[in-house]
């Protein structure tokens, strides 16, 4: 037997598992080369510890409790490294879902408000008294950057002064003309903001509401909820809402008022003066109309600290002092609130 | 004068005499290389006045060269005692008091001890295969049956993958199996 070959049963000749014939061949081996009689000489020492059964028994308990975890595994492949691993991965995922979800959202929302804000500028665009079509108003686009409400407030006059009948003053207010000043607005606002503050179907009230903010960002949702729930007022039946009405108001030598309210198409106009506890209506002197222009007439006084509610109604109302002084969805509302330019 | 009545018995006395021949000279040859030359042809001659003393019955080859191991054995262990111990005046001479199989003196029990400490921090150090294998051979199991219950073709395999098991245990024990 070869050298090389011999040495192979080293590993039994210890264990005393050789058979007979590999016994043999060791041993001449063993007798021919120096090198194998050496390795066997080596190997006694082993032979002697596992002849006894206590150190095989030993050795077999050792290997019982190592089974497959005693192997040398990669660094990669250790549990420990695998978790830590997979935990890393679980927070690096998790951090990126979050932090992705709120861009998402603002993505996600910014189209929308992108989409959003041309259509509620068309919406209050659309309300806008001086190009109006009769009937029910439609959407256009705005005529400036968004200044086009009006308000109530009695401004410096821009007109042609008063034929002489002793007019000491006179302001006119239209739904078409540009916001007043600043204090105005905020007189305005003042005076205005319970009404304001409420729902406000109608795009008169967006409009007030868009100039006594300043056009600010804040007006446009109340302006978009007026707009839609004069929508949805005519979509429920109620009636087609008046055309939008313009009104002029005088002070007379004798110190009343007179306010003239022109509008196009039907409708009725009531006039209510309200003070901090009471209101009572105030009659039309007369009524014109030419084509489909509309005009009353109302003359009456004020005591300092009253206003006046306008409504132009398409129904006729069997308690006027019972309208809101809001919009409702069935007509227009208008306060006026005289005194605040002197008059 | 009895002469051998069979070609078995002159064969079996050569061979008897050739392998207690051979035997000298692999005695003498592992004693030169690890001890003193001197001494290597000494230690020769006790190995070989033993067994011829105390085991002339044993003639076949493969009863006397593992015997011949251990007699070489217990005489290097002996002799290192001896080395440790010298000047001592109430040497007992290993000759007038064989040890009888194995039965380990306290000095080897204890080496013994140490050298089972070793070899199982090393096993359990192995591989699955080489574990799987050392279990089998502890087992008693031989070779051709190991093969079988590892499901290997070819015993030759075996043989290799038993080689490179021990080689790589020896190594992870320091080159040597006693410490």
């Amino acid at each position: 037997m070869k050298r090389r070959d011999a040495e192979k049963l080293l590993g039994g000749y210890a264990m005393g598992i050789l058979t007979e014939t590999e016994r043999r061949s060791l041993f001449e081996a063993a007798l021919e080369h120096q090198e194998v009689f050496d390795a066997l000489m080596d190997e006694e020492a082993l032979r002697e510890l596992l002849a006894d059964p206590a150190a095989r028994q030993r050795l077999l308990v050792v290997l019982s409790e190592a089974g497959p975890a005693a192997k040398v595994r990669p660094f990669w492949r250790k549990p420990a490294v695998l978790g830590l691993a997979a935990s890393l991965f679980l927070v690096v995922t998790t951090s990126l879902m979050l932090r992705r979800q709120p861009t998402e959202a603002l993505h996600t929302r910014l189209p929308e408000a992108a989409k959003a804000e041309p259509e509620q500028a068309a919406n209050l665009a659309a309300k806008e008294t001086s190009a109006e079509a009769p009937g029910i108003a439609k959407p256009q686009a705005p005529k400036t950057g968004g200044a086009v409400s009006r308000t109530v407030v009695p401004q410096a006059s821009k007109q042609a002064p008063v034929p002489a009948e002793g007019l000491q003053e006179s302001y006119t207010s239209t739904m078409a003309k540009a916001a007043p000043p600043a204090d105005q607005e905020k007189g305005l606002q003042a005076a205005e903001s319970p009404a304001m503050a409420a729902a406000a179907p109608s795009p008169v009230m967006a409009k007030r509401a868009k100039a006594a903010s300043g056009l600010s960002d804040s007006s446009r949702p109340q302006a978009n909820r007026a707009e839609t729930k004069v929508e949805e007022a005519d979509a429920m039946g109620a009636g087609p809402v008046p055309t939008p009405f313009s009104h002029t108001l005088q002070r007379l030598s004798d110190g009343r008022y007179r306010l003239a309210v022109t509008w196009e198409g039907d409708g009725h106009v009531y006039l209510v003066r309200r003070a901090t506890a009471a209101a009572s209506e105030i009659p039309a002197t007369s009524t014109k109309a030419k084509a489909r222009q509309r005009t009353a007439v109302f003359e009456f006084t004020l005591e300092p600290g009253q206003v006046l509610d306008l409504f132009l109604r398409a129904q006729p109302e069997p308690d006027p002092l019972a309208l809101p002084p809001s919009e409702d969805g069935r007509g227009r509302w208008q306060r006026i609130i005289p005194g605040s330019e002197g008059l | 004068m009895e002469v051998p009545s069979t070609q078995t018995d002159a064969e079996r006395i050569l061979s008897r005499s050739e392998t207690l021949s051979r035997l000298r000279e692999r005695i003498v040859g592992f004693a030169a290389s690890r001890y003193a030359r001197e001494s290597a042809e000494d230690l020769a001659q006790e190995v070989l006045v033993v067994i011829h003393e105390k085991y002339d019955h044993v003639e076949r080859m493969e009863d006397l060269v593992p015997l011949a191991f251990q007699i070489l054995r217990f005489k290097l262990f002996a002799q290192r005692r001896k080395a440790v111990r010298h000047g001592e005046h109430q040497q007992v001479s290993v000759d007038d008091h064989p040890l009888h199989g194995d039965a380990p003196d306290p000095e080897q029990a204890a080496l013994r001890r140490e050298m089972l400490e070793k070899l199982s921090k090393g096993i359990a150090l192995m591989g699955k295969r080489c574990q799987e294998l050392f279990r089998h051979k502890l087992q008693g199991k031989t070779f051709p049956e190991i093969r079988e219950l590892m499901g290997v073709e070819a015993l030759n395999t075996i043989y290799t993958w038993d080689h490179r098991c021990r080689k790589q245990l020896l190594e992870r024990m320091g080159g040597r199996w006693e410490p």
